[in-house]
């Protein structure tokens, strides 16, 4: 089953003085459970993409299904609800609330979705427990290293219930210790959980990890290899 | 809710020393505004209570038209009756007849015209408190022949407590008023103009010299409070005849003061406007600081799926606390020096006190420490937060999420 189907979109900006085709025409259906990688060069097109599959950005032609919702004809505040209960995100860095601890950060995204007390605390703890953070609870972004925080940002991702996780290179800002931790978490909850994990990379390290590998070149996809 | 509120809180010390400084600068504004204009309406109000108990009274009964033409010839008689109706006039405090004009006061050596103000001795008291003002000698009483002299004129003159004055004038209908009259005491006034040319005497014995029997030039009214006057004014109106007697309030007697007043008080508004004008700046500078320095932050709330509502409360919150507690600092670092000042007026001293009184004005600086000082101003950085606050909102509602993730 498909959670997500991409036909035949494109993103052309024309606010340049030459229009730019950051995305130009791409075709792909993403599998629940699936670890996807997303390369390319700079500027191939990749936080375009990513960004249109998270409801950030409309395309400029062609549509977005995710789970029999074509997410092009929600409204902007319906948009943002439907991020909030289908779409994980991390970014590559500051995610997080600066003036919430790591816990309040995870609990803040199950707040916004009503989520009764006493299920947020237990959600949040074996959350952070699954990524490591079991004794960091209470600690404030700051007080956290770029991995941990990145880590936090998993754990909140997933803890609205996502469909899928979209990381837009979640390991850019890390060493390879820490890269290589929060790749062995995301690897984790994907098999645990069969949480769905599409993420983009520079690193060939993390590509290495990846189930499925989509290079795009100039917006366009060149290559799609399952392993 | 809860969590918008936290968020709220913690965001406002997550700077602390940009919102001490903006704290530090409302309240500081505050303090001035609350100080400057607690001394300007605690000054206005001595003004017109002094011009009000130490003069015109509330409401004064007249002939028709005698305030624009203060003439011996523009007195009146008024029945018992009608005079007894305004006594048990809801809210009257005290009828204070009088019959007051002009004489030339004489000792023989020197000469100067003077205001002769035929009093009712004790009902004049109790509004003025003369009696306070008394330098020498004794308080007139209602059946004497005697006179007070105002205590600069009593120097010019060169008299003393016993001496005796001519008053010399014309009376009523043009007759020949002159008299003798020893001085019972010595009075010191409020103002310098009165202090250097009045003298007070017993209604009778001025209606004697003017050969003006049960006339009077006024009934002034002292009444329980300044908010009665328009009822007071409105009640006599029914029985009192408009056609023959003017029926006036402090205010109309006292225009010129008000005048006056009004000026001062405008070109200190203007001045508070100006402080207020910095602080304004000061207030969206931050907030401009605090939005724009933020919009990742947003970006990344509004992406993972915080309506932009709620994000707007927040900042809104923010601002709502910061502005609380500024407030809440300015007026309590200015209500404890208002207090102080309220109890202790500021006395002046040496050279302010001859240029104060020269203006008519009590050397003595009150304060106000009425609500209303402290609610306009607190009121008014209200309005300032709330301009400044459109900027984050609008800025929420209409800013791009994806630059800001890229910003
Ligand atoms: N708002 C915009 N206006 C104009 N051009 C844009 C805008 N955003 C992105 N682009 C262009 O679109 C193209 C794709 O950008 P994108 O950020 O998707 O690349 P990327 O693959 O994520 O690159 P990187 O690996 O450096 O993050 C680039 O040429 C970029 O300059
Ligand atoms: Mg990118």
């Amino acid at each position: 089953m498909s959670v997500i189907k991409i036909k035949n979109i494109t993103k052309t900006y024309t606010e340049t003085e030459v229009p730019v085709h950051a995305v130009n025409g791409v075709d792909l259906e993403i599998e629940k459970g699936e670890f996807t990688a997303i390369v390319g060069p700079s500027g191939s097109g990749k936080t375009t993409l990513l960004n249109m599959i998270g409801g950030l950005e409309k395309p400029t032609s062609g549509n977005i299904t995710i789970n029999d919702t074509e997410i092009e004809n929600l409204s902007s505040s319906d948009l943002i609800d439907f991020r909030l209960r289908n779409i994980g995100f991390v970014f590559q860095a500051y995610n997080l609330i600066p003036v919430l601890t790591a816990k309040e950060n995870v609990e803040f995204i199950m707040s916004l979705q009503n989520i009764d007390k006493a299920e947020i605390n237990k959600r949040t703890i074996s959350l952070l427990e699954s990524v490591g953070l079991g004794n960091r609870v209470n600690s404030k972004p700051t007080q956290l290293s770029g991995g941990q925080q990145q880590r936090v940002a998993v754990a909140r991702a997933l803890a609205s219930k996502p469909q899928f996780v979209l990381a837009d290179e979640p390991t850019a800002n890390l060493d390879s210790v820490s890269t290589s931790q929060l790749l062995e978490i995301m690897e984790e909850l994907n098999k645990k959980e069969n949480m769905t994990f599409i993420f983009s990379t520079h690193d060939q390290r993390v590509v290495d990890k990846a189930h499925r590998i989509i290079t795009i070149e100039d917006g366009k996809i060149i290559s799609d290899v399952r392993k | 809710m809860n969590t918008i509120i936290k968020i709220a809180w913690r965001n406002i010390w997550r700077n602390k020393r940009r919102t001490f400084i903006t704290i530090a600068s409302i309240m500081f504004a505050l303090f001035f505004a609350i100080i400057m204009r607690g001394f300007a309406l605690g000054a206005y109000s001595n003004m017109k209570e002094n011009a009000v108990e130490s003069y015109s009274g509330y409401v004064q009964i007249n002939k028709k038209g005698y305030w624009d033409d203060k003439n011996i010839n523009n007195i009146f008689t008024i029945d018992k009756g009608i005079l007894d109706k305004v006594k048990s006039t809801e809210n009257v405090k005290t009828v204070i007849p009088r019959l007051e004009s002009f004489a030339l006061a004489s000792t023989g050596e020197t000469t100067k015209g003077v205001a002769v103000m035929g009093i009712s001795p004790e009902r004049e008291n109790e509004m003025t408190k003369m009696k306070t003002f008394m330098k020498e000698g004794e308080f007139i009483s209602e059946n004497d022949k005697s006179v007070l002299v105002a205590e600069d004129l009593a120097k010019y003159l060169k008299v003393e407590v016993n001496d005796t004055l001519v008053l010399y004038s014309s009376g009523y209908h043009g007759t020949t008023a002159a008299g003798l009259y020893p001085i019972k005491g010595i009075v010191s006034l409020p103002t310098p103009e009165m202090n250097m040319g009045t003298i007070f005497i017993p209604i009778k014995e001025a209606q004697n010299l003017y050969s003006a029997p049960n006339m009077f030039t006024a009934i002034a009214l002292n009444l329980n409070s300044v908010n009665d006057v328009d009822d007071v004014i409105s009640d006599i109106k029914v029985f009192v005849n408009t056609d023959e007697y003017d029926v006036l309030s402090w205010e109309k007697m006292n225009e010129e003061l008000l005048q006056m007043i009004e000026a001062d008080n405008a070109g200190q508004l203007i001045m508070i406007g100006i402080l207020y004008m910095v602080i304004a700046f000061g207030i969206l500078g931050t907030v401009l600081m605090m939005t724009n320095e933020r919009l990742r932050e947003f970006s990344v709330m509004i992406s993972i799926g915080m309506q932009k509502y709620k994000l707007a409360m927040v900042v809104v919150l923010e601002l709502i606390m910061l502005t609380i507690i500024a407030i809440f600092a300015g007026i309590s670092i200015s209500l404890p020096v208002g207090i102080y000042f309220y109890n202790n007026p500021i006395q002046f001293s040496g050279k302010e006190v001859e240029a104060m009184k020269s203006f008519n004005l009590e050397p003595s600086m009150p304060m106000s420490i009425d609500v209303e000082v402290f609610a306009y101003q607190a009121l008014t950085i209200s309005i300032i937060t709330l301009v400044a606050m459109t900027y984050p909102v609008i800025k929420i509602f209409t800013m791009n999420v994806v630059s800001g993730l890229r910003g």
